[in-house]
């Protein structure tokens, strides 16, 4: 089974014990939202429910993905999850260590690196320098404001501990390298270099397309799709044609819309992640409970922004923010919304994963039985649901169904072997709005934590 | 703007009930069915395919015959007509679906192809759909019924005493009802998802929802008090699978008791007769028109009395006392018959009385559970396939908050008593999630409602903790000398949980007579007599 040459072993035992593997990692998976769940509840009531846990149990994109197409998402989703309950219940370090290890596990985890960086920073290690300058602050306007009337007992200024900042900055330092060579010593033994570039250029991989085979449903997709479609109205079909048929490792060409290279994607994502550095260390938070709320949101948006805007992203990687967005579907009104679109479209978009005709089956009538029962949730924790779901919103949902229709008779016509990845096309451009306009709600949102919009449209 | 704040619709929840069902039952069926690709003589797919074959092309006559053309040793037809009927429309159906060999005589054998397989596989998910889904809801609803008829009753009482209601509590009554219905739809949620049921089914491949569904439609009707088209419904099940007559002794005592007690004399000697005589000479009617040798030979097929009193190793009293007393090889046909007539009567005898002397629906409940069990433990020429129908009379208790956890401890032995079968196809996955989705989904849904002593919830669990080791049993060799001597342990265990299973609702059944009798007939929920005093 494991010997190297066996290119496509396949039999029933490997199979079996391979599904099984994946099946047990619903084990950690379920873990870990306990342990979130516990911490939450215990200390502020009903912020996640039992249904919380079924839609992220029973998520049909974790399931095609890991279950049907094969993957471990489960297991590291389990340990981001945990990661994420400790930075909560402040065991820093914990949280540091788990997901160092998670990073290692698959990279795309780096998505998260910016929210736990700085929620790391800023609670643990500058936590104390924080609370010295306001206090510092408060002192100073105190004084202003009665400086003939001094009271000495209020006015102790508390020690600004330089050792602690780096004592503590060490420690992470320490943690962080210790996992990264841990994992990397046994290929940086020999050859030093040429192993690191073979790492990191597998890891890494920017000669690749812009686009992944199947194109993830994200700005790019918009954005060669309108480049096609003004190519064919101008007449200006480069010799190129429609060059991204699914071939890993072929470069896109723009040919009206600029071209777009790594350097563009990186500095987009980063302008994008951006307010995320603002609303993390904002210094004036308002409660407890909503700084974590405020973490869990800003790493499904780091997710999603490095989404919608990364180079050579896998369709899969929309899991990596929708399984965080349920975590808050009880939480409020806006999240259960977003989450509720974002499942759903995440879902669809990952359909041409799978294609033999009994998976075609199975694929629909999850999403169909995860809609619906997402739906039912959603309504019973929060029962002006339906009403605060926008006409469009609920009208882009329901063209799902006759647009896949129309997909599966677009297959069944001649056309079809002749351009057999236009449904492809299709299905991720359609998806592409629906996860940008979630994309863009939660900007919005994330820019509102900081940003007073319009008061009367404030979150209750 | 001011917006109407309701809980969802109770209709989503039946929805999300029937697409969670369908799904489950896709997913299982892409497991491999009994005797996949595995000449010459394949498996229960094969066979169902087969009668397909020879239903829709040959004349109803030569149906049970053997002869050229319909060779009996190669899965003959051996369940009733109504089986064969629909293997007839399903095999006129199939032939146009799939224009290749697949119904084609002869030729077909063993003839496989992923569509196929599919086609075959919708077909069990259509009828579960149009019989089992909706018997199983109207099944959910009686006791709810129930609970709606007492309030209606307090409702009368109140009336009297105060006059009219405040809106008040009519609102709370609508929120109760509405908590009702959603418990019941999360019941039929449960029910749905029987694993023993969905694994014979959907992943070994029969058709015995249909069969089961038109017994739990009788008992329904039984229970609704409509006799006539009760007894069209147990006929119909009887005669689509002759191994639902296990059901026949409790059915046919709680329609005499019943009537007579309810002074129901037209219906009991004009409507049953006549009904009677109808049912059995339409569907036999083909062969009653041929002649009298026919009608024999259908008989014949379908009670094949010349057979061994079991075949495969099974959790059954007869195969698990073979190394002491061996009744299949050291004795007589005759004799083991006259055995194994006396133990079934004798050990479905107590229930049955119990019913005969008090009646009433609950025990009528616990009589068909109780008979049913005691034949697939001691009557003639049992499968292991047999334990479905015991379970599926558990599933109907698992409503009942007593009950259910001990009913829930049945349905998980009867689909652990499946795991050689589905092994020897490989579809241990199938299985193992069927098994696992079940006992989560009671988890989630039932375990909050009932009620259990903790000394029961530790022996449930090293009971069922030593049952799932004792599944290892199956792949290890022991001996070479006895090669079956694991999976006959294996079986021992299951069949004395089995008879554990058939003590404790025996005892139960007549511990719960008695307090039925110092209330009222009938009713289990007591409260609104304490109320009214």
């Amino acid at each position: 089974m494991l010997v190297l040459d066996h290119h496509d072993y396949v039999s029933t035992a490997t199979i079996i014990f391979q599904r099984l593997s994946v099946l047990l990692m619903d084990v950690p998976l379920y873990l870990s939202i306990i342990h979130l769940k516990r911490y939450l509840n215990g200390k502020y009531g009903q912020v996640f429910t039992r249904g919380d846990l079924v839609l992220i149990l029973l998520n049909p994109g974790l399931i095609l993905v890991d279950n049907m197409h094969f993957q471990y998402n489960s297991l590291m989703l389990s340990i981001l999850i945990f990661s994420i309950s400790f930075a909560i219940r402040k065991k820093y370090l914990i949280s540091l260590f788990l997901f160092c290890v998670v990073l290692n596990l698959k990279h795309i985890y780096l998505y998260y690196g910016i929210c736990f960086a700085f929620y790391i920073l800023k609670n643990y290690v500058f936590h104390n320098a924080i609370n010295f300058l306001r206090d510092h602050n408060k002192n100073r306007k105190r004084k202003a404001e009665k400086e003939i009337s001094m009271v000495l007992g209020n006015d102790i200024p508390q020690v600004f501990k330089w050792d602690l900042i780096f004592m503590r900055l060490f420690k992470i330092f320490v943690i962080t390298f210790s996992v990264f060579f841990s994992s990397f010593y046994p290929f940086l033994r020999h050859e030093f270099d040429t192993q690191l570039s073979a790492i990191l250029g597998r890891l890494f991989p920017f000669g690749r397309g812009l686009t992944h085979s199947y194109w993830a449903p994200n700005y790019w997709a918009i954005h060669t799709f309108v480049d096609k479609v003004l190519q064919v109205v101008t007449g200006k079909a480069g010799k190129t044609g429609f060059k991204t048929r699914g071939v890993v490792g072929d470069l896109d060409e723009h040919v009206i819309l600029p071209t777009v290279t790594p350097l563009m994607t990186a500095v987009i994502t980063l302008l994008a992640l951006t307010p995320l550095i603002k609303v993390l260390i904002d210094t004036k938070s308002p409660s407890f409970l909503k700084t974590k709320i405020i973490f869990i949101e800003s790493i499904a948006y780091a997710a999603l922004s490095s989404f919608m805007f990364g180079w050579h992203v896998h369709e899969k990687a929309i899991l990596m923010a929708s399984i965080p967005l349920c975590l808050l579907a009880s939480h409020s009104l806006f999240h259960a919304k977003i989450s509720f679109i974002l499942n759903i479209i995440g879902t669809f978009s990952l359909f041409p994963l799978l294609f033999t005709f009994t998976e075609n089956v199975i694929k629909v009538c999850m999403l169909l039985t995860f809609a619906s029962f997402s739906y039912h949730h959603m309504k019973s924790q929060h029962l002006n649901f339906s009403s605060f779901m926008q006409w469009y919103e609920k009208l882009y949902l329901i063209l799902l169904i006759p647009f896949y229709l129309s997909i599966i008779i677009f297959r069944c016509l001649p056309i079809y072997e002749k351009l057999p990845f236009l449904p492809l096309l299709f299905i991720s451009v359609y998806s592409a709005v629906g996860i940008g306009y979630v994309w863009l709600s939660l900007f919005f949102k994330v820019l509102s934590r900081f940003i007073d919009f319009d008061s009367s449209k404030k979150e209750k | 703007m001011i917006e109407k704040l309701k809980p969802p619709k109770w209709y989503l929840g039946v929805i999300i009930s029937i697409l969670v069902g369908i799904t489950l039952r896709i997913c299982l069926g892409t497991n491999p069915y009994s005797g996949e690709s595995s000449p010459p003589l394949y498996g229960d797919y094969e066979a169902q395919r087969h009668w397909m074959e020879i239903t829709s092309n040959l004349p109803v006559s030569e149906w049970y015959q053997n002869s050229t053309s319909n060779d009996l040793l190669y899965w003959g037809l051996d369940y009733p007509p109504l089986t064969a009927y629909h293997s007839f429309i399903m095999g006129k159906i199939f032939s146009i679906v799939d224009d290749g060999d697949f119904m084609r005589l002869y030729t077909s054998r063993g003839y496989e192809t992923e569509f196929t397989k599919m086609v075959m596989r919708a077909s069990v998910i259509v009828s579960d759909l149009l019989l089992l889904f909706p018997s199983l809801y109207l099944v959910t609803k009686i006791d709810f019924t129930h609970s709606t008829e007492n309030d209606n009753f307090q409702e009368d009482v109140n009336q009297k005493k105060k006059g009219k209601k405040n809106e008040k509590e009519k609102e709370k009554e609508k929120n109760k009802l509405h908590k009702n219905k959603q418990k019941n739809i999360l019941i039929w949620n449960l029910m749905l998802l029987q694993p023993s049921l969905l694994l014979i089914d959907h992943v070994h491949f029969q058709y015995n929802s249909i069969g089961l569904s038109l017994i739990i439609f009788a008992y329904y009707l039984a229970c609704q008090d409509k006799w006539s088209i009760s007894l069209v419904c147990f006929y119909l099940g009887c005669f689509y699978k002759q191994m639902n007559l296990y059901y026949a002794i409790p059915f046919a005592i709680y329609y005499l008791t019943q009537l007579i007690k309810k002074k129901k004399y037209r219906v009991l000697f004009l409507s049953f007769p006549f009904i009677s005589i109808c049912c059995i000479s339409i569907t036999f009617l083909p062969w009653l028109l041929t002649s009298a040798d026919s009608l024999k030979q259908v008989i014949n097929r379908i009670f094949p009395f010349e057979r061994l009193i079991y075949e495969d190793k099974l959790a059954n009293f007869w195969c698990l006392i073979s190394p002491i007393i061996d009744f299949r090889n050291d004795f007589s046909i005759q004799i083991t018959k006259l055995f194994s007539l006396l133990a079934t009567l004798l050990f479905s005898a107590p229930s049955n009385y119990n019913l005969a002397r008090h009646g009433g629906q609950l025990r009528f409940k616990f009589a068909l559970l109780n008979t049913s069990l005691a034949f697939f433990l001691f009557s003639f020429q049992v499968h292991e396939k047999s334990i479905l129908i015991p379970a599926m009379i558990a599933t109907l208790f698992i409503q009942d908050k007593e009950l259910s956890i001990y009913s829930f401890w049945f349905i998980l032995t009867s689909a652990f008593s499946l795991f050689p079968l589905i092994q020897r196809e490989h579809s241990e996955l199938a299985y193992i999630s069927a098994v696992g989705i079940f006992a989560t989904a009671y988890w989630l849904i039932a375990w909050n409602q009932i009620k259990i002593t903790n000394l029961t919830k530790k022996l449930l669990l090293v009971n069922s903790l030593i049952i799932i080791l004792a599944h290892g049993l199956i792949y290890i060799q022991i001996t070479p000398n006895y090669p079956d001597i694991g999976e006959l342990i294996f079986h021992s265990i299951i069949g004395l949980n089995f008879g554990l299973v058939y003590i404790f609702f025996s005892y139960k059944q007549f511990t719960i007579s008695s307090n039925l009798i110092k209330n009222n007939e009938g009713s289990e929920n007591t409260d609104y007599f304490k109320k009214l005093k």
